[in-house]
């Protein structure tokens, strides 16, 4: 097979045997110094972004100082939350943002492989088209509103009849269905941040989908597998890397999302229990308080610290995801050098 | 013997006739090349055999293909069955995103075949056919795509193998690979051929007379000749065969 860096390796040969080796000149001038300032910009555009990081992170540093220097370590396991005693820990702020996360995301991304797959493999083409504009247009949909949708739609629902539904049926064998059913809680906030993420992975999805080689589908056909059978273990073992990169993205949205929560999870500083209770994410207990915070400078840094522990999750979820991908892509990888 | 047999065939991607009128006959251990230039419907005939141009849109038949006497398209046989018994390997290697060992494998899982012992032997037995087994025998779990272009294609004549399958398509299997490779493929076509019937679509014409016992010419749609490959290349009976063997055109 014929990689690309052989392909690369012949020419300068080419410019050898044309015979007269002069010294290769510099281009005309003019074209050397717009080549340049246009280097200039490039380089002016890549570097800001590593400059805007450091100072978001640098600033956020300085800004959580005290609150990091008083109480060190355990701000990340300590429950107290009293801004007239001075006392804060983020505990139930963090355990709130990752129940909320953890429902989007198991909720979500069921919806929004099947989605992908009849939308890729299944749906005529008049119906995939209609169906994949209104799931764009989803995504368009500002946070407040989910959040107002929420509260007019998901609350009375889950309240009335999923929430006693669920105690009356697993909630019987295992206590983290149970609870009073509210209606707010964390379960009325991660499915709502879950009908946000949906759009999010289906497209990144139908999108991989679309693109499997045809090679790859006959041949699994050629062997007598059926359609089914087809787009689950060789299509959807395909887009993996793709699924993936996309649950990154849609963690990234849950983790942050602020409004809707706000407007969803009941924003009671304990620690949720089960999936009926109601808790407090950082982001909206942000929201909700950071304007009083700014009163006090302890206050304010134990916010901004945990402003910073929201970052260091999504980078984490990050790295940790581009390893994953790695791993998943290594096959393609190593199929890109393998030549003859 | 004749495996499959072929009468009165006609191929349209639309209106348009891709194949005109093929009767033939696809003889049991033997290996039938294709042959004709680009365009001239070998390729839409093989991939008729096992009716891999069901995916395409707007292809319809006309005529009959049997599989030991039983009609193909017309008798209920369900193309997965029908796929399983008529194998197929592509013009290009077209490896699973999975290790060596599961490539061969899937045409065995999805039939439901769950016991680790049977499935081992039967890749073993499967890569050893393909003449890749002491190659790959010590990374069964590296990916399929950590083996060369020339590795991964006899990888896929394993797979094909693996489901046992009474006839064997091959569409160009060499074209994308270096000579060396070439000649291990044909070395194998001619291993493979003690058991299974083989069809095989080249555009190499030294390769068909190399690795076939029997050669077809087709053109534009049509067959125009069909015998056995020794004659074909010394001694064909039509002028057209004689002037695209002899490379006046194709």
């Amino acid at each position: 097979m014929e990689t690309p860096e052989t392909v690369r390796r012949d020419i300068p040969k080419a410019t050898e045997q044309a015979g007269d080796r002069t010294e290769v000149r510099e281009a005309p001038d003019l074209a050397g110094r717009s080549e340049r300032l246009f280097g200039w910009i490039l380089k002016g555009g890549g570097l800001s972004i590593l400059v805007l990081f450091g100072v978001v992170i640098l600033v956020c540093v300085v800004a959580a100082w005290p609150s990091i220097h008083r109480f060190g370590i355990s701000f990340l396991w300590s429950s107290a939350w009293n801004p007239n005693r001075k006392l804060f820990g983020a505990f139930p702020y963090i355990v709130g943002t990752l129940w909320v996360t953890g429902i989007a995301l198991v909720t979500s991304i069921p919806v929004a492989i099947f989605s992908a797959l009849f939308l890729s493999d299944y749906a005529p083409s008049w119906l995939s088209g209609i169906v994949s504009t209104l799931m764009e247009m989803l995504a368009g949909i500002p946070s407040i509103v989910f959040g107002a949708f929420g509260i007019t739609f998901m609350v009375p629902l889950l309240r009335d009849h999923f929430e006693p539904f669920l105690a009356n049926t697993l909630g019987k064998h295992w206590d983290f269905f149970n609870g009073d059913p509210l209606g707010y809680g964390v379960l009325a906030a991660g499915i709502v941040v879950g009908f946000m993420i949906v759009p999010l992975v289906a497209t990144v999805t139908r999108d991989s989908l679309l693109m499997v080689p045809p090679e790859m589908v006959e041949a699994s056909y050629a062997l007598g597998a059926t359609k089914a059978e087809t787009v689950f273990f060789i299509k959807l073992r395909e887009v993996m890397p793709g699924i993936v990169g996309s649950v990154i993205l849609g963690f990234g949205r849950a983790v942050g999302e602020t409004m809707a929560v706000l407007l969803l999870v009941g924003n009671q500083p304990s620690i949720p229990q089960t999936i009926q209770d109601v808790g407090y994410t950082i982001s909206s207990l942000l929201a909700n308080t950071f304007t009083y915070a700014v009163i006090d400078p302890l206050y304010a840094a134990a916010e901004v610290e945990l402003g910073l522990i929201l970052l260091v999750i999504t980078l984490a979820v990050n790295t940790l995801g581009r390893e994953l991908l790695l791993r998943l892509m290594g096959g393609r990888l190593a199929g890109s050098v393998g030549g003859g | 013997m004749a495996r499959m047999s072929v009468s009165g065939f006609y191929a349209y991607y639309g209106d348009n006739p891709a194949l005109r009128n093929i009767s033939l006959e696809i003889p049991d251990r033997q290996v039938l090349a294709l042959i004709g230039p680009s365009g001239c419907g070998k390729t839409t005939f093989l991939r008729s055999l096992n009716r891999m141009n069901d995916f395409v849109k707007g292809f319809s038949v006309k005529g009959q293909v049997a599989l030991d006497d039983i009609d193909i398209y017309s008798s209920g046989l369900h193309p997965v069955v029908l796929r399983r018994r008529v194998g197929m390997v592509f013009q290009k290697p077209n490896p699973f995103h999975k290790s060596i060992f599961e490539n061969v494998a899937y045409g065995l899982r999805i039939q439901g075949i769950r016991s680790r012992s049977i499935l081992s032997d039967r890749v073993e037995q499967s890569l050893r056919s393909a003449a890749l087994w002491e190659e790959v025998k010590d990374r069964l779990n590296s990916s399929a795509f950590s083996l060369s272009g020339g590795q991964q294609q006899r990888l896929c004549i394993a797979r094909a193998l693996a489901v046992e399958p009474e006839v064997l398509l091959l569409d160009e299997p060499a074209s994308a690979l270096d000579p060396i490779s070439t000649a291990r493929i044909e070395e194998l076509i001619q291993d493979l051929k003690t058991q299974y019937a083989i069809v095989i679509v080249t555009h190499n014409m030294q390769q068909a007379a190399r690795v076939s016992d029997q050669t077809a010419f087709f053109l534009t749609g049509e067959m125009v000749e069909i015998g056995v490959t020794s004659r074909i290349f010394t001694n064909p009976s039509d002028e057209r065969t004689e002037d695209y063997i002899t490379g006046r055109f194709g």
